[in-house]
């Protein structure tokens, strides 16, 4: 059995608090959950929260609404028609009309005024209400709380868990029956949101300077990585743009720290990538809404990572500083807001992977003048930074087009490659790259039920150097292909055409992001039927 | 020459190194720069510095634009960085605040740091970081569309902690405005107006006298970067830190995912 939430309300009401709460409870309780919640800019925009739970692993948050928390009278005429267990709303606000409501649903009034909770802890009582309705202990759920609290005044704290109390009492109390009984286990998980495993990649991975633009440093990656910066020894700078902070990051490379650029797009950070190359400076350049832009790796010497999941991102980062080091070349990390809004349970975290700073110069006795653009057959140069005596040079965009293209082949072997995921004989194989990977493993798992054999997937997360040889095959040898794209601009059908020579005829994509759930499973019924 | 392991670069003592090395003053003009050109001022007054506050060549980044500056580092026989546009000052912001062990010198052509880099002379301006500007004017007055501005004047307005002005036409003065520039800790502005014999060729100089040697201004008592980060002054230069978590700080971080 399964958890399906959505929260709908304004983005005063701290819709990404609540998902974090509910996250941790669900993981401390041993289950497999996963949730999203929409960026807002403005408290008064419209914001969701999507979260599902179970004993199964997730993939993706739920596009189907079982529990609905509706803040205000808004929420419940767009999607208490929806849910299919139970409607939490506030009769001091609105009123659900059983005309309204499916069947079966069950309406549950939180009234503040009846539970005498100040209008902004009625949140609490709802995450006291679903976690009623989930069957979770109050205690599992106080500890979440105090856990994402912590540092709150002590009388703050303390009317937010008498609120949460008061909502888990009232809906035992007024529906004993309703809502899912997801049961426990005593393994508790790990929640990483996407963010925040962004930030634990880059502290994890070695990185000691970030750079970011105005925007991004207003991210909550920048934000998680600002209150833990002091402790791992991180240099924080806010630059007065994109540009100026993807070169603040390479001064940094060059200088000889492991080294990060936080930027929104990809298109303020192209020059600064196109110098890292040539000049072969390591540097990590995290593009924050860098996933839709198309991507052209033919003829560049960079590597352009795409994580699939919030667990991936942490990896990912991991993975781009060693790559960066190992080959000196700018790694590019590209995000979307479907990852770095989204939470995922974890069975473990990797925070002691092993660092790859590849080939340093030393100066001896009697050599030649160092020369820091020589490079062997790999396309590779003795690495050395300012500071040491005897090998001075000068860092400039030095490196030939044969240099480049020696490297790229390197590159091309160290890059992570693509696993066929599901029966390798499946009708159908989808194909997506970074976050829409989720809803593809998500359909995947629901379609090869009881031992169908319907549909493998194949996640890719290295889009540059494209891993051309590993994908082939199996692109070459599905029955059906259908492209999951990140958006209607159809740029991965085209990645695949140019890198492999595969033409892509079925694609599947959401409006501004991957699709969801439902539309995907239509997608591949009907290339199973056709 | 390969298969090192990544060892920490130290800063080399300046004490009683200070005024001693008078050989490092002699510095020769690159045989491509134009015979006259007034930047050879700028070279030379930039290597006595090194030399009267006794910084080894092993401890200077000169980051430069890719114009005719591009020849400092070797001249002066020391680490260099040839930026794209825009580039120069952001970069050295970088290394610096990577490494605050190495003297970080930007010598860029005017249009460079007021163009396309501009929003990071503010940076630096606020950061304040132990660093040193020059800014090349070759007395190229208003672009094409028009608009005129005053580096030393901008940089002023942006809260450098110190701006100054040079003529290289006059050599007392320039040495004595780039040592002063050099010896100040905080981020020091200084706009170099000299002659260009190429810009001279193609547009007469303008009609008003270059503004005379000296320091603008300078907030000596003003704290720097170096004296006010947190991170820093608790672990030292970034560089020099270990990369790998320590088990503690592993285990605290994955207590916070519970």
């Amino acid at each position: 059995m399964n958890l399906d939430l959505w929260a709908l309300g304004l983005g005063s009401d701290g819709l990404p608090l609540m998902g974090d709460v509910l996250m941790r409870v669900f993981a401390r309780s041993g289950l497999h959950a996963r949730a999203w919640a929409s960026r807002v800019r403005v408290p008064c925009e419209r914001a969701v929260l999507r979260l599902t739970a179970g004993q199964e692993r997730r993939h993706d948050a739920p596009s189907a609404c079982g529990i609905l928390v509706a803040f205000d009278a808004q929420a419940l005429r767009l999607k208490a028609g929806e849910a299919s267990g139970a409607v939490l709303f506030d009769p001091d606000k609105a009123t659900a009309e059983p005309a309204s409501l499916r069947r079966h649903a069950a309406a549950i009034g939180l009234s503040s005024f009846g539970l005498r909770l100040e209008p902004a802890r009625w949140r609490m009582a709802a995450l006291g209400g679903v976690a009623r309705l989930a069957g979770m202990d109050l205690t599992v759920l106080e500890g979440a709380l105090r856990a994402v609290l912590q540092g709150e005044e002590a009388a703050s704290m303390a009317a937010d868990l008498q609120a949460a109390r008061a909502g888990f009492d009232a809906v035992g109390a007024q529906s004993p029956e309703a809502g899912a009984r997801l049961g426990r286990s005593d393994r508790g998980r790990l929640v990483l949101s996407g963010s925040g495993a962004l930030g634990l990649g880059v502290i994890a991975g070695g990185c000691k300077f970030v750079a970011a633009g105005p925007r991004a440093a207003e991210s909550e990656s920048f934000s998680w990585l600002a209150s833990r910066a002091g402790r791992s020894g991180v240099i924080l700078h806010r630059a007065a743009d994109d540009h100026s902070a993807v070169a603040a990051a390479l001064g940094a490379g060059l200088a000889g720290c492991r080294a990060a650029a936080l930027v929104m797009e990809t298109g303020c950070a192209e020059r600064g990538l196109e110098f890292a190359e040539r000049a072969e400076v390591p540097v990590v350049v995290a593009s924050l809404r860098g996933a839709k832009a198309p991507v052209d790796g033919r003829g560049s010497c960079r590597a352009v990572l795409e994580p699939t999941s919030p667990a991936d991102a942490l990896d990912a980062a991991l993975d781009a500083f060693n790559i960066a080091e190992r080959f000196q070349v700018p790694t590019l990390l590209r995000l979307d807001e479907s990852l770095l809004w989204g939470w995922q349970t974890a069975e473990r975290v990797r925070l002691d992977a092993p660092m790859d700073r590849g080939s340093w110069a030393a100066p001896e006795a009697g050599a030649e003048a160092f020369d820091r653009y020589a490079a062997g057959e790999d396309g590779i140069s003795a690495r050395a930074v300012p500071g040491h005596e005897g090998l001075m040079f000068r860092t400039r965009e030095a490196a030939s087009s044969a240099k480049l293209s020696a490297k790229r082949e390197s590159l091309g072997r160290g890059v992570p490659i693509p696993l066929l995921e599901g029966p390798s004989d499946a009708d159908a194989t989808l194909v997506a790259a970074g976050s829409s990977a989720g809803v593809m493993r998500q359909v995947m798992h629901r379609l090869n039920v009881d031992g169908a054999r319907c549909v493998n997937v194949l996640a890719l997360r290295c889009l540059s150097p494209f891993p051309a040889e590993a994908a082939s095959g199996a692109l070459k040898s599905a029955k059906r292909l259908i492209a999951v794209e990140a958006g209607p601009s159809g740029s991965l059908c085209r990645l695949i055409r140019g890198e492999t020579g595969v033409l892509v005829s079925r694609s599947c994509a959401g409006a501004e992001g991957p699709p969801d759930e439902a539309a995907l499973s239509r997608a591949v019924d009907e290339a199973l039927h056709d | 020459m390969t298969k090192h392991l990544f060892t920490v670069p130290s800063r080399r003592s300046l004490a009683g190194a200070a005024g001693s090395d008078e050989e490092r003053r002699a510095v020769s003009r690159p045989g491509w720069w134009c015979p006259s050109c007034g930047m050879e001022a700028v070279l030379t007054a930039v290597s006595h510095a090194r030399a009267e506050l006794g910084v080894a060549d092993k401890d200077l980044l000169v980051v430069t634009d890719a114009g005719c500056a591009r020849a400092f580092p070797e001249a002066l026989a020391c680490y260099g960085l040839e930026a794209p546009a825009g580039m120069a000052l952001p970069m050295a912001l970088g290394a610096k605040l990577a490494n605050p062990d190495l003297f970080v010198l930007v010598v860029a052509d005017r249009d460079d740091i007021l163009g396309p880099g501009c929003g990071a002379l503010g940076s630096a301006c606020r950061v304040n970081a132990d660093l040193t500007c020059l800014a090349l004017d070759r007395g190229a007055g208003p672009d094409a569309a028009g608009r005129s501005c005053d580096p030393a004047g901008l940089a002023e307005a942006a809260g450098a902690s110190f701006v100054g002005r040079l003529d290289a036409s006059d050599p007392g003065g320039t040495g004595s405005v780039v040592l002063a520039g050099l010896e100040h800790r905080g981020f020091s502005f200084i706009c170099a107006s000299y002659s260009c014999p190429a810009k001279a060729a193609a547009q007469p100089p303008a009609k008003e006298g270059r503004p005379a040697s000296g320091v603008v201004r300078q907030a000596a008592d003003a704290p720097c970067w170096e004296e006010l980060d947190e991170t820093f002054l608790r672990r030292g230069p970034a560089v020099a830190e270990s990369l790998a978590l320590g088990a503690k700080e592993s285990a605290g971080l994955e207590a916070e995912l519970r």
